[in-house]
């Protein structure tokens, strides 16, 4: 099946009959000329039995089409919004196939338009739901909306194949590309020599005089494996992971009195502009991950310095935004209809 | 086996299914291929099932080109063809066999179902009855069962299952293909040349009789025709059904007259004159791939036969003009008394009375001395009473299995081995009266038939066929003498049973024993008679449905009054509103089935004085129940069910499990009242 240009894509998370496509697959097409020789062959030879055995045929590949068509439509539609991601890397869907009917449905082959990865093969229980994941590369930030689907099937016996198209109506955030090899935060006079983060995350855990343990708090996504507090963790069930925090030490010179450093996006006027947001990002993941205090100033927009995954992930989603239309971090879930919200 | 079955990987299933419908379509055509090909394809096919199970591989087309190429090389040497019909359905078998082995996608499958399909139609060329079309069903069943198991994805549900969604299918299908069999127009005729006659041979009579001929067919029960008569049935000895009509002996062989070369013409004026009340019946003719039709004598008329135009020869035989390759039926008046021929002129009676010069000298010389000379000539009638006497009192003997005879058959015949067949003696009797001067002619075809027990109909089987003689009188014409009925009287006032001598012939036993020619009484007699009426019903519905009774179907919807027709919409009316609302109930009603569940369980408690409060978990309405009055039974089946409640709504069951589960709800519903 070839993807055309889908002018409208209906919204409604709900595949009535009316958008369910059908035509005869290519053993259908070979059905069609077996049942064309076995009508000759009953009228040639005037049998009875073979004009019976003909329209069952017949009647089978039209109960067939009923079935394959029934095999998708009624079929309820939910995506899951993705978790933010990256520029530069893979952003997942979870597309939700939901059965409302006491029947199960079967064999349902979920593409992406644009992409020759190998459709996924969903069954859906009755009264059951199935979760199909759609792998898609993101390559710009900002929003990734889903790309649209389509969900086909030859189910039950393979004589037509049933199709339809589907926009989910879901989309991932993706941030600016950190950039590689970014150079250090650019801290406050007198802390630059000091404070010196590893090159990479796995290099040995930090001797720097700036900065002091502050003490253990539960592993949040994003913390570094080099500060995981392994003592804490091992005496506790094993289970739950700690992570150590670090503050800056409190004989650390001025400018670091509070503890914190704002990333001036206005600063780095010198770099192209996605470079900047790419480097602000970099920052943003250093400074998290030093656990220093950091603030943003991106435009109009201050974020107060804060540290912690939530702080991180508002101000990445402030880079991820800067300058886009919808630029506003706070109302973006009200461009769509309610039927979108997250489960 | 159950357990073997339903532990095979699930791509390993699919194969044996497939394998088991490619032996369901095979089993038929085992009867009429070759044995060597039945053979080969079991084998092959078994050789697949071996592959499959033990986890082998395929072998490769080094192995299988050579195999197809001896394949057809065995079909070419058992039919001297590879095209034609039947070398083309033995092609076709031996390709399903061997496509069983070479079978690795989803592809593969669709070809070899598509190819069973074909076979599936090809074994109607020989049996179009009852029990093939049960057969074909369950065939397609299964068929269809291959193709939707290698549908699934990667879930596929018990067989059980599979089969209820093929079920639904059906349900759907049936009726569907009932509507088309008898709505759709039908087109007439082959489409193209005639259905050869020589591939549609089968055992029946043939143009030509020489001894062994007939006692051969006697031995088959295979069905001939059906007669249903709308006036009483004729008493058995006068149920002559009239076939061929032999005149021509060369001292061995009786062949038809001018069989040779001369096409079958209507003799446009028969001299024939008819007398007393015709009987009416109505004839469902098996095919059989020539070109005769039976009836009684004398035909007045025959309808009916569409399609196929007929001729009517002066020595009163049917012929169609093409071979009748599928069951037909037409309504025949037959006239029992007439005059055919009462005045022949000398040269037309030399044809009847010829006999090879120099065969059966002694037979003719003591025809001769029978008839006399001179004065004491016996008049015809006299001569026929003398040779019948004859035959009466000789000791001759009845029986299928008639000793061989030698170069001159009727001398052997007469005063050797005294024992035959119908055939023997027809044959005999007639060189007697041409020897002397009496015009007269061999006639084969059936005599009598088994009454089917309620209708007024019927059934003429090969065993009944028969051979008689009609001899020429002057101003009398053709008169039916049947000298079998001098020395076996009973084979023509009942059956050939009947006539045989009760001797314990192996033959006899078994026929006894299975019922046969309705020899046996009680119930499998009655059986038979039920199953007779069944076949009748079956090809005159089924196979009968012909391009001419659809028409006639159709006008008879027209007759129908404007009352009737009215009534009839409006039933139908009725019956699609209460089917429509079906729907619509089905599909108010389709929620979450636990969730339904619950709901009557919860109306049911309420009922006996305990509802459940809006805030109220299951947990908390079990304990709140428990502390309430009812029986034993009553408290534990509802501890249960809110159990098994709580966990399906909440847990994490798989779909198999909350099936059975909501099975077991239902049980308990019943119970906690």
């Amino acid at each position: 099946m070839r993807w055309r240009t889908i002018q409208w894509l209906p919204a409604r998370p709900w595949l009535g009959a009316e958008r369910v496509h059908i035509r005869p697959s290519g053993a259908g097409l070979a059905f069609a000329a077996l049942l064309l020789a076995l009508w000759i062959a009953a009228v040639n030879y005037r049998l009875g039995l073979g004009y019976a055995l003909t329209y069952f045929s017949a009647s089978c590949a039209i109960a067939d089409m009923l079935f394959a068509s029934r095999n998708l439509a009624g079929l309820a539609l939910a995506a899951t919004p993705g978790s933010p991601v990256f520029a530069g890397s893979q952003a997942t869907f979870t597309l939700r196939l939901i059965n409302r009917s006491a029947r199960p449905r079967h064999a349902i082959h979920v593409a992406i338009r644009d992409s020759a990865a190998a459709p996924s093969l969903a069954d859906i229980a009755a009264h059951g739901e199935t979760a199909v994941n759609i792998v898609v590369a993101a390559q710009q930030r900002g929003w990734l909306i889903a790309p649209p689907v389509r969900l086909s099937g030859s189910f039950p016996l393979g004589l037509f194949l049933a199709w339809c198209h589907w926009q989910p109506e879901a989309r991932v955030l993706v941030y600016p590309q950190p950039e590689h090899n970014a150079p250090p935060l650019p801290l406050p006079a007198g802390t630059v020599q000091q404070v010196q983060r590893p090159s990479s995350p796995d290099s040995p855990d930090l001797p720097d005089g700036a900065l002091e343990l502050a003490g253990v708090r539960a592993y949040q996504p994003g913390d570094p494996l080099h500060r995981l507090a392994w003592r804490q963790i091992a005496r506790h069930d094993g289970e739950h992971v700690f992570s150590k925090q670090f503050q800056p030490a409190a004989d650390s010179p001025a400018g670091a009195a509070h503890g914190s450093i704002m990333l001036e996006h206005a600063s780095l006027h010198a770099l192209a502009p996605e470079a900047r947001l790419s480097r602000l990002a970099a920052w943003v993941l250093q400074a998290e991950r030093t656990g220093l205090s950091y603030g943003l100033r991106l435009g109009p927009l201050t974020v107060a310095p804060a540290l912690g995954a939530s702080h991180r992930d508002a101000c990445l989603r402030a880079l991820a935004l800067h300058g886009s239309p919808d630029g506003s971090p706070h109302d973006w879930r009200h461009d769509f209809p309610p039927a979108q919200a997250t489960p | 086996m159950k357990a073997w079955l339903s532990n095979l990987p699930r791509d390993k299933a699919d194969i044996v299914l497939l394998l088991l419908s490619a032996a369901m379509v095979l089993a038929p055509h085992a009867l009429h291929l070759p044995p060597w090909l039945s053979a080969a394809a079991a084998a092959l096919l078994l050789w697949r099932a071996v592959i499959t199970v033990r986890g082998k591989r395929q072998p490769g087309l080094a192995l299988l080109a050579p195999m197809a190429l001896l394949g057809i090389a065995g079909v070419y040497a058992s039919y001297g063809t590879v095209l034609g019909r039947d070398p083309g359905v033995a092609m076709l078998a031996l390709l399903l066999a061997l496509k069983s082995l070479e079978m690795h996608g989803r592809r593969d499958i669709f070809v070899f179902v598509f190819l069973s399909f074909f076979l599936l139609l090809a074994n109607f060329f020989h049996a179009q009855g009852i029990l093939s079309a049960a057969w074909m069903l369950a065939t397609v069943i299964v068929l269809l069962a291959a193709l939707l198991s290698a549908q699934y994805g990667a879930v596929q549900p018990r067989l059980a299952q599979r089969l209820n969604l093929l079920g639904r299918m059906l349900a759907l299908a049936i009726p569907l293909s009932a509507l088309m069999f008898f709505a759709l127009p039908r087109v007439d005729g082959p489409l193209w040349g005639t259905a050869p006659e020589g591939a549609q041979a089968r055992t029946g009579l043939s143009d030509s009789m020489q001894p062994g001929a007939i006692a051969s067919l006697a031995l088959s029960s295979e069905p001939v025709f059906t007669a249903r008569f709308s006036t009483p049935l004729p008493p058995q000895d006068q149920l002559y059904w009239r076939g061929v009509v032999l005149g021509d002996f060369d001292g061995a062989t009786w062949t038809r007259r001018g069989a040779k070369g001369r096409a079958p013409a209507s003799d446009s004026r028969i001299d024939i004159a008819l007398e007393g009340q015709p009987s009416h019946y109505e004839v469902t003719l098996q095919a059989s791939g020539q070109r005769r039709i039976f009836a009684l004598d004398v035909p007045r008329s025959i309808e009916r036969l569409p399609g196929n135009p007929y001729v009517v020869s002066s020595a009163l035989e049917v012929l169609t003009i093409q071979p009748i390759t599928s069951t037909v039926r037409y309504r025949v008046s037959s006239q029992p008394r007439y005059r055919l021929q009462a005045n022949l002129s000398p040269e037309q009676q030399r044809p009847w009375l010829a006999l090879p010069a120099g065969s059966n000298p002694r037979s003719v010389a003591w025809a001769r001395a029978l008839r006399g000379s001179g004065t004491q000539t016996l008049a015809p009638a006299g001569a026929i009473a003398a040779v019948l006497g004859h035959f009466r009192r000789a000791p001759f003997r009845y029986t299928l299995q008639p000793p061989l005879l030698g170069k001159q058959g009727v001398d052997d015949f007469l005063f050797g081995t005294q024992a035959g067949f119908c055939e023997h003696y027809a044959g005999s009797f007639v060189v007697l009266m041409r020897a002397m001067g009496i015009p007269a002619r061999v006639v084969t075809g059936y005599q009598g038939g088994v009454r089917n027990g309620t209708g007024n109909s019927l059934t003429v089987r090969q065993s009944d066929a028969h051979a008689w003689s009609e001899v020429w009188l002057a101003g009398r014409g053709w008169v039916r003498v049947d000298p079998t009925s001098a020395v076996a009287p009973l084979r023509t006032q009942r059956n050939l049973d009947a006539a045989l001598p009760p001797a314990p012939s192996p033959l006899t036993a078994w026929r006894a024993l299975a019922g046969l020619d309705g020899g046996a009484q009680g119930a499998v007699a009655a059986w038979r008679q039920q199953w007779q009426q069944a076949e009748h019903a079956w090809s005159s519905w089924v196979l009968d449905t012909t391009p001419q009774r659809q028409r006639a179907m159709l006008e008879g919807l027209k007759n129908v009054p404007a009352k009737k027709l009215a009534l009839a919409c409006a039933v139908l009316a009725l019956l699609s509103a209460v089917a429509g609302a079906l729907v619509w109930w089905r599909h108010a009603r389709q929620g979450d089935p636990l969730d339904a569940l619950y709901a009557q369980f919860c109306h049911l408690q309420a009922r006996r004085g305990y509802s459940r409060a809006p805030h109220e978990g299951p947990h908390g309405y079990a304990a709140r129940l428990a502390a309430g009055k009812a029986t034993q039974e009553a408290h534990a089946a509802i501890a249960q069910f809110l159990a098994i409640y709580a966990a399906m709504k909440y847990g994490n069951a798989s779909p198999d499990e909350q099936l059975r589960a909501r099975r077991h709800l239902r049980r308990l519903l019943t119970q906690c009242r």
